[in-house]
């Protein structure tokens, strides 16, 4: 063991006001990392970046517009690889987790208009048992642990090693890394039949595709399948984010957002979906779209949950402050946002939103109807927690396209209010007109016999519940809230929740999982805690799943009917990317056996095969999930925490 | 009522208060127009049981009025409720089929004991006389073992809803599996505190305390006694006497005599864990095997009343 000195020296000399900074006598001199350290492709040459340049649109981009330290041939270098795909070699699959996106440099490529089948995408999906098969199963344990079929070991649709990526204009031999060398390759059968039947749409040189489901980190929307003489630039996302710095670049990625995805995702928001076309294009036209905080939040998850609430909403970049004048309707496109409010001397969590949520509607309403009197400054203040992706609407825009067709019912109480009664400017009504009104309103505020007392004791009853209760039954405002989102727990769409004051600790759940699934349970009955409430470790199919990014084969895929982040364990290459990446250490490397309990080996290598395991929401059983199925005092829940009101309803239902 | 009336009304009389103070309180005890939630689960059920205990009540004042033998109505009631409450069981043990949650099983299970327990009142004729055992070996054990299995349904109930709080409140969440490993660490700390210390004083002091009484806590297991009622007696008692060491001891040896109050307090916390989980653990199986032993006296029972009956 080494000797570590502990402690300053008693001789070290004592100064008032140190001069400059000089480091402890105590020190380890390290390299300090560097972006492009680990380039994408270590074997993108100069030769190669000099014909990027020569080419369409990087010939058109400024590179003064870049930082001296992330030159525009740095990103091309760095930040991206060159493919030569195969004709009927599957690009990208709908559905995958995107990561990069791709530009046609040469030949074409076809997008798939229609969906396929997973099977022809190489998932293979989990089946519903029946009865019978899951009772025989059940029955008939393998005894062994983590044991798996030969055909889930191995994916069983054509695969060949991954052609090498040919780089242009460069004769080096270059060999793959391990990793990519590993990825299997997928043919789409039949290709030229689907481009025969007009199921394609063909891209062409210069075009670029994927950009959208890379920036909001969604899946991609399409399947595209390399066609003739197919050369394609892989843009990762940090580069794609640095390419954005050239105006025109950014602009052309906006103008291809806002032609082809922006309407739809506007659409897609509740409250704009009776806005008619001819406005809906007027609010496309004048939207913003903005960024705020650091994509790959998941990095420092791990040193901003240990600050205090005050401190991490401190650190958090703010979008809108409280007191300003809103000027903007902001919609979330991805990413969270927290919702705060000043209180003393710090701000307290009111609230947090998710993709689809709008802020500031209340306060544009009571402005532009004058409910108040006056414009309303905004009342909330809105921070991006880890990564905000937001569609900004001006106020004249909503205004004048937006409003007039929000149904009252989905507007806030206040502004609805303010919407059915504007206040009254000067009218040209008589003055017996106007008595009528007033008397009609007077009538309205008198309150039916009972009503008052009842409405009285019932707000009464509603502001004690906001405040803390021993019991724990009550969401109150902030600490349960600020619990939530300070661990990131609103990124789960599944979470699981225990309630500790119901909850007997006899592991039923945990004994149910692992009976459901061959005697492996994938998860234990451990978590962080707040209070009554401890949010066991097991995924939480996640709404923004970072776990997805990264993986080499696209093996981790959501399923699109049910939303589950699932495994297809047949094209599993147990890299451990997603292990690594998953923020709450809720995915598991495992080495496999056979149902005899043989492991299984790589043929090449002699190494274990490892597979990615995590909670599947016995997504193949007749019963749904099993733990929370299994829990005999209604102390396990699996619930929804991208919004409040599903754990509010929770929490309220156990009185 | 016109608009005028209303205004006129704005003190409301007596009678409309309270009318609206029994509209709330109804409200509020039933759970009505909020969500499904516990509160009302128990109102219905516990009127769902009331009204069907009061219908077999009825049926059987008619029968007993028109001379018909009510004990074996009854007793096929009982035997139906008891292989009800025992499915509970099975359902446990298959949770690959959807056959509803178990805590769904649970309710059904607590309502139909209670329902149960009524039936047997009305079914035992002995009880009816003022004895709560029935006469005969057989009915006798067999009366008894219902009461020992609906006292211990009872407790159960009682306990699953307040052991979790006194869990809760009690430091870390620790499974009962792993209290054994928790506790040889806590006694390895307490070795390596001893081992490491350097003063001969706090050598001698400490030293002294570990061996005859520190050392005994630390190692030992818990005692019946105490898992049977875990209190905090021994751990008052060991923290005074590490307490009382304080004054023989330098400051460094202070310090490590307040380490080892925090061991000693945290393996109490484990002991008191390990109590109530084995306590709740235990009471299943109590529970499921007396059970078990009931049914199966019930079906002796049966098959004898049935054959007298008969004859």
């Amino acid at each position: 063991m080494t000797d570590v000195p502990r402690g300053p020296p008693a001789t070290l000399p004592i100064l008032p006001v140190p001069p400059r900074f000089m480091p402890p006598v105590d020190s380890v001199t390290v390299h300090r990392p560097r972006r492009w350290d680990e380039p994408m492709d270590p074997h993108m040459t100069d030769a190669d970046v000099d014909w990027l340049l020569a080419r369409m649109p990087f010939a058109g981009l400024d590179a003064s517009q870049f930082p001296k330290s992330i030159p525009l041939d740095g990103v091309l270098k760095n930040d991206c690889r060159l493919h030569r795909f195969s004709p009927g070699q599957v690009i990208v699959r709908e559905g995958d987790y995107a990561n990069s996106a791709f530009l046609v440099l040469e030949g074409n490529a076809e997008l798939i208009t229609r969906p396929l089948p997973p099977d022809v995408l190489g998932r293979r999906e989990v089946e519903k048992r029946s009865w019978p098969e899951a009772l025989w199963q059940y029955l008939r344990p393998s005894g062994v642990r983590e044991a798996r079929k030969p055909q889930d070991v191995t994916p069983d649709v054509e695969l060949h090693d991954r052609p090498r990526t040919e780089h242009l204009q460069s004769d080096a031999t270059d060999e793959l890394t391990g990793d990519a060398a590993s990825q299997p390759t997928l043919f789409l059968q039949d290709f030229a039949g689907l481009v025969r039947a007009g199921q394609t749409v063909r891209l062409v040189a210069g075009e670029l595709f994927g950009e959208v489901a890379t920036m909001l980190r969604g899946p991609h929307g399409a399947t595209v399948v390399a066609g003739e003489n197919a050369t394609l630039l892989e843009i990762r996302l940090q580069g794609l984010k640095m390419l954005q710095r050239d105006a025109a670049f950014a602009e052309r990625m906006e103008e291809h957002y806002r032609e082809h995805w922006l309407a739809i995702h506007l659409k897609e928001i509740p409250l704009l979906r009776f806005v008619p076309e001819s406005n809906l294009r007027n609010v496309v036209e004048h939207t913003q779209l903005r960024s705020f905080g650091r994509l790959q939040w998941n990095a420092d998850y791990s040193k901003t949950r240990k600050l205090s609430p005050a401190e991490q909403i401190e650190s958090e970049p703010i979008v809108a402050r409280e007191g300003h004048h809103v000027t903007d309707l902001i919609i979330v496109r991805s990413g969270f946002g927290r919702v705060c409010q000043n209180y003393g001397s710090a701000q307290r969590t009111t609230a947090y939103l998710g993709k689809g949520h709008v802020f500031g509607l209340e306060e544009i309403t009571l402005s532009v109807t004058g409910g108040n009197g006056s414009p309303l400054p905004l009342q909330h203040s809105l921070r991006a927690v880890g990564f905000l992706d937001t569609l900004h609407i001006p106020v004249e825009c909503f205004a004048r396209e937006v409003l007039p067709h929000i149904r009252r019912s989905e507007l806030p109480p206040n502004a609805a209010e303010a919407m059915l009664h504007p206040p009254k400017a000067k009218t040209s009504a008589t003055p017996r007109e106007r008595r009528s009104l007033d008397r009609a309103k007077v009538d309205d505020d008198v309150p039916m016999t009972g009503e008052s007392d009842t409405e009285d004791r019932t707000s009464s009853m509603k502001a004690w519940d906001d405040l803390p209760s021993p019991t724990g039954t009550s969401f109150e405002p902030t600490g349960l809230l600020e619990f939530i989102v300070q661990n990131r727990y609103n990124n789960g769409r599944q979470a699981m929740i225990i309630d500790l004051h119901r909850c007997t600790r006899c592991d039923d759940c945990v004994k149910a999982c692992a009976d459901v699934h061959d005697g492996n349970p994938r998860f234990a009955r451990v978590g962080n805690r707040h209070e009554r409430l401890q949010f066991v470790e097991a995924c939480m199919h996640c709404t923004d799943p970072v776990c997805m990014i990264g993986c080499p084969t696209g093996a981790l895929h959501r399923d699109k009917a049910t939303g589950l982040v699932r495994i297809s364990e047949n094209i599993c290459i147990g890299c451990g990317v997603c292990a690594k990446g998953c923020p709450y250490d809720n995915i598991e490397m495992v080495a496999v056996s056979d149902p005899k309990g043989r492991p299984y080996l790589d043929s090449k290598s002699n190494q274990p095969i490892t597979k990615a395991t995590k909670c599947d929401m016995c997504s193949g059983l007749p019963s749904g999930p099993a733990c929370a199925a299994a829990c005999p005092h209604d102390a396990l829940v699996r619930i929804d925490l991208s919004e409040s009101p599903p754990l509010e309803d929770w929490l309220r239902r156990r009185t | 009522m016109s608009l005028v009336e209303r205004r006129q009304t704005g003190v409301l009389s007596t009678s409309q208060k309270l009318k609206a103070l029994v509209a709330t309180s109804i409200h509020r005890l039933s759970g009505a127009g909020r969500a499904y939630s516990f509160r009302r689960r128990r109102v219905v059920a516990s009127l769902v049981v009331a009204v069907a205990l009061a219908a077999v009540a009825g049926l059987v004042s008619i029968m007993h009025s028109a001379l018909l033998h009510t004990g074996v109505m009854t007793g096929w009631m009982l035997m139906s409720c008891l292989v009800m409450l025992i499915m509970i069981g099975i359902r446990r043990r298959i949770p690959v089929l959807p056959l509803g949650t178990m805590s769904s099983w649970t309710q059904v299970h607590i309502y139909t004991g209670v329902f149960a327990i009524g039936v047997f009142i009305m079914h035992v004729p002995a009880i009816l006389h003022g004895r709560m055992i029935a006469n005969g070996y057989l009915e006798g054990s067999l009366s008894a073992l219902f009461w020992l299995v609906s006292g211990s349904g009872v407790y159960g109930l009682i306990a699953s809803r307040r052991l979790p709080w006194r869990l809760t409140n009690v430091g870390e969440q620790v499974r009962m599996d792993q209290i054994p490993w928790y506790r040889q660490q806590i006694a390895h700390a307490v070795a390596e505190e001893i081992h490491n210390l350097q003063n001969p004083a706090a050598i001698a002091v400490i030293g002294e305390f570990h061996r005859r009484y520190l050392s005994q806590y630390i190692t030992g297991k818990p005692s019946l006694f105490y898992l049977l009622m875990p209190s905090s007696v021994r751990r008052r008692r060991v923290l005074a006497g590490l307490v009382e060491l304080n004054r023989y001891l330098e400051e460094e040896g202070c310090r490590v005599c307040g380490r080892l109050a925090a061991l000693v307090r945290k393996r109490d916390d484990l002991d008191y864990q390990y109590a109530l989980q084995l306590r709740l653990r235990v009471w299943v199986m109590f529970h499921s095997t007396t059970s078990i032993v009931l049914l199966v006296m019930a079906i002796i029972h049966g098959v004898l009343a049935m054959r007298f009956v008969e004859s």
